[in-house]
């Protein structure tokens, strides 16, 4: 066990002693101290072991190459969950279309459609994202086990110091790449309320498992052959919209000065299979649990939507109650090149992230589309469809994480600052997405 | 946590140049490929693919200096290049293995799948790297032979 610290560039002033002097430092120098003068009591110096643990961080903590390993140890991890899952999530899909064969053939149209549409076409479809979402957990799980993620916060805290955030930030930030509550949840262990709160309100813009299926669905159509690196892509642009978004807020509203990083980087670990898949049983059992409770009584709800109208059951789904809330709002939305159904789709993902693909899935389904995949070609162009990726990485992840943001700050006027801040960003990178895509490729 | 295997620090250099040079030229003309600035290779056009080849390339070259001054840091870049180089190669052959089940299983999206596509540097250029690490390895040996049976000889 060793204890890594770095003193933010502006303390390091030997003058400045007063500023310098932090109660943890201290207790630091005082435990080894103490360490050190038993040591040299009992222990005989002589060529001390080099060991493995000691080369590895000899590199990935490294000043120029600590980053480029921790973006290659990223790329990695995405193309793993994207690339390795797509064969699982095809015999899921097409075991979700055999029992639709069977469904389909209910002598009762409205419950026939319920079951095929509502049920099958929506908590079925969501189904066929468990591989990825296992995936992405075992990877994630493999990489803390290793003790490589405590030194990803490490390196990076170089960067998060210059940009006004505290290096400890990092580890709620990387927690978000699985769920954004858990990472709300985790700021928890950062120092400094400003630092905490500034922590808090840029997690959930880290790209949760959530938002995972819609960025597979929409890669892998419109995007198949850099399918891995736009899905890499989003995780990407997620850290670097709270990077720049804690950049702001420090140097505005949420000033306070540095604290130093003191860590705890324990010794390489070689993860064993059972830990692993182990944390990524106990992670990827919350997703089946929704799929199973609120995805499909939300399925339900969006297939009702879909097939009722003012004139009853089956009018055309244009006129369904989904058809007019979604034409209401999408004006606001048409220079995104955003149809009523994505707009329709983006109002129940405020309760859940995986909810846009299952109401776009049942839109299309109750629509007489077949496949989602040509229904989405037909309604969006490339360009949209990027903008549709960015606005979903942007926006409010889920009613859970609002949830966390009240109980962690304590305070509804953050929370509503932690919603209005995230669609009206979501909204501004979508159009500008949309306005550079348009000059260059329209 | 293992101790460093004793070939590594005697061969770091050696292993560190000719792997570096390896990974940075296969790089570099991914790149330039991605770019379409040379006739494409099949499996060599992804331009991300290609930076992956040179951060690893950089990992390797970077202890070029310290191994040379005899510091044993040095070798830390060759031990975590070949970990990050393995890294790289193992999700490329987990990718091979899932299309090769899909293909195997008949799925639409696998029919055309040939093991040639996915054959990418990171695969070939990983198992140029364990050829290099074997014969370091046979190299040592050799030499610690000769040098047992001068000492015998001299002694």
């Amino acid at each position: 066990m060793k204890v890594t610290e770095r003193i933010p560039e502006s303390e390091e002033d030997p003058f400045d002693e007063e500023l310098a002097i932090d109660p943890q430092i201290v207790l630091a120098d005082e435990r080894y101290e103490v360490i050190g003068n038993i040591l040299s009591d009992v222990y005989e110096p002589g060529h001390g072991k080099w060991q493995l643990s000691d080369m590895l961080d000899e590199v990935f903590l490294h000043k120029y190459l600590g980053v480029p390993i921790f973006l290659v140890t990223m790329w990695a991890m995405f193309t793993f969950t994207f690339e390795a899952s797509r064969v699982f999530m095809a015999m899921i899909e097409a075991l979700f279309t055999w029992l639709g064969g069977f469904t389909s053939q209910i002598p009762i149209p409205w419950l026939a459609s319920l079951v095929t549409e509502g049920v099958l076409g929506g908590v079925g479809f969501i189904l066929t994202f468990v591989p990825p979402i296992f995936l992405l957990y075992l990877a994630i799980s493999i990489l803390e086990d290793t003790g490589y993620l405590s030194r990803a916060a490490f390196v990076m805290d170089r960067w998060m110091t210059k940009l006004g955030l505290h290096g400890r930030s990092f580890i709620p930030l990387l927690l978000g790449f699985g769920c954004s509550v858990a990472a709300v949840m985790a700021a928890r262990t950062v120092d400094g309320e400003s630092n905490r709160l500034t922590t808090i309100l840029v997690s959930p813009l880290m790209s949760c498992a959530g938002r995972l299926p819609l960025y597979i669905l929409i890669a892998g159509v419109f995007f198949p052959n850099l399918a891995g690196t736009m899905v890499f892509l989003m995780y990407i642009i997620g850290i670097i919209m709270a990077v720049i978004i804690a950049m702001v807020l420090k140097r505005t509203i949420l000033q306070e000065e540095s604290s130093p990083l003191i860590m705890e980087l324990s010794m390489y670990q070689m993860p064993t299979a059972h830990g692993s898949f182990r944390h990524m049983w106990d992670r990827g059992v919350l997703f089946l649990r929704q799929a199973g409770t609120f995805l499909l009584a939300g399925g339900l709800v969006i297939w009702g939507l879909s097939s009722f109208g003012l004139g009853g059951y089956g009018v055309p789904v244009e006129q369904s109650f989904i058809g007019i809330i979604g034409t209401s709002i999408q004006p606001f939305f048409a220079h995104l090149g955003f149809t009523w159904h994505v707009v329709a789709a983006l109002i129940f993902g405020f309760v859940a992230k995986e909810a846009v693909v299952q109401s776009l899935s049942i839109i299309f389904a109750v629509s007489g589309e077949t496949a989602i995949e040509s229904a989405l070609m037909a309604v969006l162009s490339p360009i949209s469809a990027f903008a549709l990726m960015l606005f979903v990485l942007l926006y409010v992840p889920c009613l859970a994480t609002i949830g966390a943001v009240r109980k962690e700050t304590g305070s509804w006027k953050w929370t509503a600052f932690s919603v209005i801040y995230q669609i009206l960003l979501a909204y501004a990178m979508a159009s500008v997405a949309v306005f550079i895509g348009g000059y260059f490729f329209g | 946590m293992a101790e460093i295997p004793a070939d590594l620090t005697e061969n770091a250099l050696m292993l560190a140049i000719v792997i570096g040079l390896s990974y940075l030229i296969t790089g570099i003309v991914q790149v330039v490929m991605a770019l379409g600035l040379l006739p494409q290779i099949v499996g060599m056009t992804d331009f991300l693919g290609g930076l992956l080849l040179l951060v690893i390339a950089a990992v390797f070259l970077a202890g070029v200096r310290p191994i040379r001054r005899g510091e044993r840091e040095g070798v830390s870049f060759v031990v975590v290049g070949i970990i990050v180089a393995g890294l790289v190669c193992g999700v490329q052959l987990v990718i091979i293995a899932t299309s090769a089940l899909g293909w195997w299983l008949g799925l639409e999206d696998w029919s055309g799948w040939t093991l040639q596509q996915q054959l990418t540097p990171a695969v070939w250029l990983f198992v140029v790297t364990l050829t290099v690490l074997a014969f370091s390895h046979l190299l040592n040996q050799y030499q610690n032979r000769e040098l047992h049976k001068g000492g015998g000889q001299t002694g």
